[in-house]
């Protein structure tokens, strides 16, 4: 190893094991059955740094998690409604003038947690009803395996998640995480906190092959796709209704994939290799179940 | 203008004044002297225990919601009553603090039944960080000081009319008695939890030991004694027997430096903490159904009990974790997370323990104090004291050097080392260091204003944080003599060495010589609550304490001097100081957080039965449906006893006031509210029984409980 990468392999370890104190996570001796919706209303849909839509979308979820000993088995579904009639020129999975429910998803995932890290496994489905942008070929629904491990005791909390196509795009992505609390409310409520995030993502044959160009691909190159820094807050207030959500974040996107650099449906347009851009959420959520802990 | 403005400025200046409460004065009557020299004494106590659900005060935003109780919470009252008729009342709440609503409003219940008005009341809190918030003067703790927030009215109609009663019985029971002051040095139980600020007095380590205030680990024995104020000073109370004429030991009054803070921050329940066992303890040496022993706390303001670092489990962090969190789910990892729920119960366990241990070792030291005395009680001439008393209304900011706004410093957000926040130590980035620490950061380089070096928490807009009012502006400072013992009466926490320094000028004011000075005590959390008083030189360390310390670096001596006062117009030329002016308290709006007594269903449509019995290691668990809480006010009377081998086998061996029990509020359930009763067995062979006794209507209940000793 070199000197200059020693060091940063310093830096890494010492930014990991930047802890304000020594705690343990804490669900892990409780019980908990638990469910809930939530619905939320976003001003664009990104997928992957992929803009899929460029525009309002409503995304309503309902999931249910099981809480035992350590392990955890939870599911859940997710739809994506395009709200507005899409533009000639943006992007969406639908046709100029149509709208509706572009996508909705399916997941079941297995978790577990030991020593500080907490692992997930699990499989997601796609359910697609609108084409592939530019096309007029329909969208192919497909499914993905994906594996996840974050190390959850840390400060800075680094995430790193494998995605396996096992259906459609036969390929990989991998995608990885770190971020760091910039400020926390101390008092009970509302929740509000600010976070700063680096995240990025590399196609590992989710990308076009040469070999077969009618093979559906999430990316046209091999490798990393894009980046992306955010700062954003989180605001959270409870009402006896459920609790209403708030999720404001400015990202800087860096860009490698041409997928990755357009906000509109014709690859034509110009493409950006950086890009400054907000992304808006609101959402409400309701949860409920039971749980449990004795302190004996 | 029109009506719709004249209504509308109405509504909008009712609701101010809604907020801003005019005390009572009720200045004590002169009473007529009378020929008989006789000390007369009473003694009283009443249940405060409120009903679970009421947030936990002392521990700020970190202190939880009570979910039960184990040692029940007591207001305690010694009458004292002169030859010439002097009267004094000395109370002490098993509480986090004592506000001057609480004071002015008891004594103006007390004036006309007893002749004590607010000059005659020393009504001071034992500490407990495990007793009852929501009742304050000043809008800011009532919102900051528990992580359940509000000023309930009710509370504080509660506490005045429970700790008017303890008064009240003490009054009337009131007899001929003998008392006499004896004190103990009690060292061993107590550390100086900022003894860097405390070497910031260097008089205080003289002659200098070397680096000994940056590493107290290294500091001799004899140093870290003389950090705190070990001294025990103990009033024994003897009470004549109507039907023999015999004087009969009766109770005590202690005072001794120690926080209440054996409990840790994440205690659910109402307890009594240390001073619940020692106050038990010295009743149950001297008469198990009719003794009080009153235990008011002393300059306990930087003094810790020597809790085990196993009683302490960090507070909670700010921690990520993706577990459950779906591919699609909204991110919600982020969260402010509790250690796991395994390891909050070893603290709260070991905390438990050392509670009973020091609790019980601190006892056995008054214990010896009290039986100590037996010769000079029975003296006529040393046991027939004289009271006097001097007393004032400060208005405090701006004065004599005072600052003219209250202000807290960033290590205030901290929390002292007893009671750590989740703010201490944070770090941006986990790598920048914050001002949120005790000492460095937290103390300016150089004095800017009258705060002098505090580094002031959300400055500039600390005060638009706090309100107008959020904060007390008042204090009221008392002396008073009980033969040879002159009690410095303040209402905040003292440091050791500022407390030190006010009994110097106590004893100045009297021109005591050096050894009458010695016996000068301070009773802090009396009569009102200022926060932290420190030196300047502490001060200017800005620990948790200094950063509390409200008024800036010169709040100790301006009180220091005014107490005083006070002291000299206690000389038999001089004419006692009695001030008590008009108070204006700020409590903000009023919410219901104690449990109503509507709470729930009523008693007609609750089947109040016993569930079950089971084990949970070696601990025997009752559950039983009852009464909502509210309905069911545990200040109200015993709930459960428990007796061994058979019900009719004599008093019972415990009661819900009990060290190894504990009742929980369980919630609410089909036919009533269940809740639960956990007690450890003293003899796990025997065979228990549960009496649930008879309240609301309900007739008793009892069963056999399950014998826990195979699983111990």
């Amino acid at each position: 190893m070199s000197v200059s990468a020693g060091r940063a392999a310093l830096v890494i370890v010492i930014f990991i094991s930047a802890s304000p104190r020594e705690t343990l996570a804490q669900d892990l001796d409780r019980f908990r059955v638990g469910y809930g919706v939530d619905l939320d209303f976003a001003n664009r849909y990104v997928w992957r740094g992929i803009t899929r839509t460029n525009g309002p979308v409503l995304q309503p979820q309902a999931h249910a998690e099981l809480l035992f000993g350590g392990c955890g088995l939870s599911a859940g579904v997710w739809g994506n409604d395009e709200l507005g009639n899409s533009g000639v020129a943006e992007a969406s999975d639908f046709a100029p003038g149509v709208h509706g429910v572009g996508e909705v998803d399916y997941w079941l995932q297995y978790s577990r947690s030991s020593y500080g890290i907490d692992w997930a496994l699990g499989g997601l489905r796609y359910d697609f009803n609108g084409r592939v942008p530019g096309t007029t070929l329909p969208r192919k629904s497909t499914t993905e395996l994906y594996g996840r491990i974050q190390l959850s005791r840390r400060y800075l909390s680094p995430t790193i998640s494998l995605w396996q196509d096992v259906d459609q795009v036969k390929g990989a992505f991998l995608d990885g995480s770190l971020t760091v609390p910039v400020f926390a409310n101390p008092l009970r409520l509302p929740f509000i906190a600010i976070y700063l995030s680096l995240s990025g993502g590399a196609s590992l044959g989710q990308e076009r092959k040469q070999s077969d160009t009618t093979a559906a691909y999430n990316f046209l190159r091999r490798g990393f796709t894009s980046a992306d820094l955010a700062l954003g807050t989180r605001v959270v207030i409870p009402t006896p209704a459920g609790a209403l959500r708030a999720r404001l974040d400015a990202h800087q996107q860096f860009s490698r994939d041409p997928l990755t650099r357009h906000v509109r449906r014709e690859l034509s347009d110009r493409p950006h290799k950086g890009r400054l851009w907000v992304s808006l959420q609101l959402g409400w959520g309701f949860a409920g179940g039971a749980s449990g802990t004795t302190y004996e | 203008m029109s009506k719709a403005w004249v209504l509308t400025g109405v509504l909008v200046v009712g609701c101010t004044e809604w907020h801003q409460e005019l005390l009572p004065s009720p200045v004590s009557p002169v009473l007529p002297a009378q020929s008989d020299t006789t000390l007369y004494a009473g003694l009283g106590k009443a249940d405060i225990t409120p009903p679970p659900g009421v947030g936990l005060a002392g521990n700020g935003p970190e202190a939880r919601r009570s979910r039960g109780y184990r040692l029940r919470l007591y207001a305690r009252a010694l009458v004292l009553q002169d030859g010439r008729r002097e009267r004094l009342a000395l109370v002490v709440a098993d509480l986090p603090f004592i506000s001057p609503n609480i004071h002015r409003l008891v004594a103006a219940r007390t004036l006309h039944r007893t002749g004590i008005g607010a000059d005659r009341l020393i009504l001071s809190a034992t500490h407990t960080h495990s007793g009852p918030g929501h009742f304050l003067a000043e809008q800011r703790y009532n919102v900051n000081s528990s992580s359940v927030e509000g000023y309930d009215p009710a509370m504080v109609d509660f506490l005045v009319s429970r700790i008017s009663e303890a008064i009240h019985q003490a009054f009337r029971n009131r007899r001929p008695a003998r008392a006499v002051w004896g004190m103990a040095l009690v060292s061993g139980h107590t550390r100086n939890r900022s003894f860097e600020a405390y070497c910031r007095d260097p008089r205080s380590i003289a002659p200098a030991p070397g680096n000994a205030c940056s590493k107290p680990n290294k500091a001799s024995a004899d140093i870290l004694r003389g950090a705190v104020d070990s001294t025990w000073a103990l009033l024994r109370v003897d009470l004549e027997d109507p039907s023999t004429g015999k004087f009969i030991p009766a109770g005590a009054y202690s005072v001794f430096a120690i926080h209440g803070t054996g409990n840790n921050i994440y205690n659910e329940l109402l307890d009594g903490d240390i001073h619940g066992v020692i106050e038990r303890s010295l009743e149950q040496a001297i008469d198990a159904k009719n003794a009080v022993h009153i235990v008011a706390n002393g300059t306990e303001g930087d003094v810790s009990p020597d809790w085990p670092r196993a009683s302490r489990c960090g507070p909670p962090s700010f921690l990520a974790q993706s577990f459950l969190q779906g591919p699609r789910a909204p991110d919600q990892s982020w969260r402010w997370r509790d250690p796991p729920a395994g390891a909050v119960g070893g603290c709260l366990r070991a905390a438990r323990e050392y509670v009973n241990r020091a609790g019980d070792s601190l006892a056995q030291r008054a214990v010896a104090l009290f039986w100590s005395l037996d010769s000079l009680v029975k003296d006529p001439r040393r046991s027939n004291l004289r009271i006097a008393r001097a007393f004032e209304t400060l208005r405090l900011p701006g004065r004599e050097g005072l600052c003219p706004a209250p202000a807290t410093g960033t290590a205030t957000l901290a929390g002292a080392e007893d009671g750590e926040t989740r703010l201490r130590g944070w770090k941006l980035f986990g790598v920048v260091e914050s001002d949120m620490v005790e000492g460095g950061r937290a103390a300016l380089g150089k004095s800017k204003g009258c705060q002098g070096r505090k580094r002031i928490a959300f400055d500039p807009v600390q005060q638009l944080i706090l309100g107008e009012h959020g904060l007390p502006e008042t204090a009221q400072l008392a002396v008073v003599r009980i033969g040879s013992m002159l009690l410095g009466v303040v209402p905040g926490e003292v440091t050791t060495t500022a407390g030190r320094r006010m009994k110097l000028a106590i004893a100045e004011g009297l021109r005591l010589n050096g050894a009458a000075a010695d016996s000068v005590m301070i009773v802090g959390l009396a009569n009102g609550f200022l926060q932290y008083i420190t030196t300047p030189e502490e001060y200017a360390a800005q620990h948790y304490e200094g950063a509390s310390t409200l008024y800036g670096p010169e709040t100790a001596p301006v009180i220091a001097r005014h107490l005083g006062t006070l002291a000299s117009s206690l000389r038999p030329d001089s004419i006692p100081i009695v001030d008590v002016a008009p108070i204006l308290a700020y409590p903000g709006p009023g919410t219901q957080v104690l449990p109503p007594p509507t709470a729930g269903p009523p008693p007609e449509l609750i089947v109040r039965k016993i569930l079950s019995t089971s084990c949970r290691r070696d601990t025997i668990v009752a559950r039983w449906l009852d009464l909502h809480p509210g309905r069911l006010v545990p200040a109200n009377g015993r709930l459960l006893a428990i007796h061994r081998d058979s019900l009719s086998a004599g008093d019972p061996v415990a009661w819900d006031d009990h060290r190894n029990m504990e009742v929980w509020a369980i919630g609410p359930a089909k036919q009533g509210y269940q809740w639960e009763m956990r007690w450890t067995a003293p003899d796990p062979s025997a065979s228990y029984y549960l009496e649930l006794l008879p309240h609301s209507g309900f007739p008793q209940l009892m069963t056999r409980l399950v014998n826990c000793r195979s699983r111990s």
